[in-house]
C-alpha cells in the first residue's frame, strides 16, 4: 500500500507532496527510497532538485540509480545545482554527476563554459568540469553522425 | 461437457410468523430471480397475511449474491449467507468475467443475434429484465460508447438490482466523464461490496473526475485493501491537491501496520 501512495503523490507533484517525498528519500528502507527518488522525477519539478542532489551519495547502488535516473528525468532545472555539487568531497558523488550532466546533454554545456570562464575556480574541479564537457560534446558528435546514418538509411 | 447458464437452489425464509423455501435462480448473464410460493397465492390470501416479507427477506441474500458476478475474477467470494449452497458459489466463479458469452445466449434464445447498436437498445426496453440485463451487458462488452446516457437514465429508473448492477458494468467497461456523477453515487452506497467499489474508484481515477476526490479520500478508509488501492491509484491520476494529506496519512497508517 505504501508504495501505491509513493507513486499517487509523485504524480499530483504539489510542494507537500515532494516535501514527504524528499522525507521519504531519508528513511532506512532503500526500496522507499529508491520509489520516492522515481516518484520525485515524476514530479519533473526544481523543487525536487535539491534533495535528490543530497541522495547522490546514498549507500544502495539501485537508489543511486534512481536518483541519478529521476534527475536527467527533471532536466534542465538541475544542470547549475548539479554543476555546483561537482565541489562535492565525495568521489562518488562527483562521477554520479558527471554522468548525469553528459546524459543531460546540450543543456548543461552553456552553463559549464561560462563556470570554466571563472577565476575562482578549484583546479580539481576544473578538470572534472573540462571532462564533463568533453564528453558531453563527444556524445552529441556521436548521436549527430547516429542521425545522419539513420536519414541516410531512410533516403 | 456444456456448462449449465442457469443454476437454481432453494434457500428457507422467514415469512410473517412463518418460514418457507424460495427458489433463487443463478443466471449466466449476472440476473438473478427468486421465486416464492406467495407470489402465487390470491391477492384475497395475501391480504389476510399481511405479515407476508419473504421476498423482503430474501433480498440482501440476492444483493450480495448478484454483486459477486461483477467484482474482479481474482477478489474472493466473500461475506456470503451461509445458506448459499457451494455448487451456487461456483457457478457464479465460473460466470464471472463471462458475462456476455452469458448474455449471448439468453439473446440468441429469443431470437436476437445481430447485434447492432438499435437492437441492443430496444432491448433495453423489454418488460424482460432478462432480456435488459442481457442486452447492456453486451452494450458493454462491445464498448457502445453512445449507450452510456441511456445506461445512466436507466439505473436512476431501474427497479431490478440485478440490471441496475448490469448497467454499471457496462459503463465500467467504458468509462466515461457523462457517467461520473452516476459512478460517485454508487462508490457512497453503504449496501456495495467494497471489491465492485474498487472497480468504481479505479474508473473515476481513469476519467479523471475531480469531483470525485472526496469519496476516493473516504475510500481510503475502506477494509478492502483492492478498494484502498483503488483509490490511492485514482487519486494519483486525478492530481489533486486535496488529496495529499489524506495520502501521507494512508502511508503512516499503514507504516505502523507494518511495524506492528
Amino acid at each position: 500500500m505504501r508504495e501505491e501512495v509513493i507513486g499517487a503523490l509523485g504524480h499530483i507533484g504539489d510542494e507537500s507532496s515532494i516535501e514527504f517525498l524528499s522525507g521519504v528519500l531519508l528513511i532506512s528502507d532503500p526500496k522507499f527510497r529508491r520509489l520516492a527518488a522515481q516518484a520525485l522525477g515524476e514530479t519533473k519539478s526544481p523543487n525536487a532538485v535539491q534533495s535528490l542532489i543530497r541522495g547522490l551519495g546514498d549507500g544502495d547502488g539501485k537508489v543511486r540509480e534512481a536518483i541519478a535516473e529521476a534527475l536527467i528525468q527533471i532536466g534542465q532545472p538541475t544542470v547549475e545545482p548539479l554543476i555546483s555539487a561537482m565541489k562535492s568531497k565525495g568521489e562518488l558523488v562527483r562521477r554520479q554527476v558527471v554522468k548525469i550532466l553528459v546524459q543531460i546533454g546540450l543543456p548543461a554545456i552553456e552553463p559549464l563554459r561560462n563556470l570554466l570562464k571563472g577565476k575562482n575556480i578549484e583546479p580539481r574541479v576544473q578538470v572534472l568540469e573540462e571532462q564533463t564537457l568533453r564528453q558531453i560534446l563527444k556524445e552529441g558528435g556521436r548521436n549527430e553522425r547516429r542521425d545522419e546514418r539513420g536519414v541516410t538509411k531512410r533516403g | 461437457m456444456a456448462v449449465e447458464t442457469i443454476f437454481p437452489f432453494t434457500v428457507k425464509t422467514k415469512c410473517g410468523e412463518a418460514e418457507h423455501e424460495v427458489i433463487v435462480t443463478l443466471t449466466a448473464w449476472g440476473m438473478i430471480e427468486v421465486f416464492s410460493p406467495c407470489q402465487i397465492l390470491p391477492s384475497s390470501i395475501l391480504k389476510l397475511a399481511k405479515t407476508a416479507n419473504c421476498l423482503k427477506q430474501i433480498s440482501p441474500l440476492v444483493k450480495g449474491l448478484s454483486q459477486e458476478f461483477y467484482c474482479s475474477e481474482d477478489q474472493p467470494i466473500s461475506n456470503l449467507s451461509r445458506q448459499i449452497p457451494l455448487e451456487a458459489r461456483e457457478f457464479v466463479k465460473i460466470w464471472r468475467g463471462r458475462l456476455p458469452e452469458g448474455a449471448m445466449v439468453k439473446l440468441k434464445e429469443v431470437g436476437l443475434t445481430t447485434l447492432t447498436l438499435e437492437n441492443l437498445k430496444s432491448k433495453f426496453r423489454s418488460p424482460d429484465p432478462n432480456i435488459r440485463c442481457s442486452a447492456i451487458i453486451m452494450a458493454g462488452a462491445m464498448k457502445k460508447h453512445e449507450v452510456i446516457p441511456d445506461l445512466v437514465r436507466l439505473i436512476e429508473v431501474e427497479e431490478e438490482f440485478c440490471v441496475q448492477l448490469a448497467a454499471l458494468w457496462a459503463i465500467l467497461e467504458m468509462p466515461n466523464l457523462y457517467a461520473a456523477p452516476t459512478l460517485r453515487q454508487w462508490l457512497n452506497r453503504p449496501e456495495l461490496k467494497e471489491g465492485l467499489k474498487a472497480r468504481l474508484a479505479t474508473a473515476l481515477g481513469q476519467i479523471k473526475d475531480n469531483c470525485a476526490v472526496e469519496p476516493l479520500i473516504e475510500a481510503l478508509r475502506g477494509k478492502d485493501p483492492n478498494l484502498r488501492r483503488a483509490a490511492i491509484w485514482a487519486l494519483g491520476q486525478i492530481k489533486d491537491g486535496r488529496a495529499v494529506k489524506p495520502l501521507i496519512e494512508t502511508w503512516k497508517i499503514n507504516r505502523e501496520a507494518e511495524i506492528a
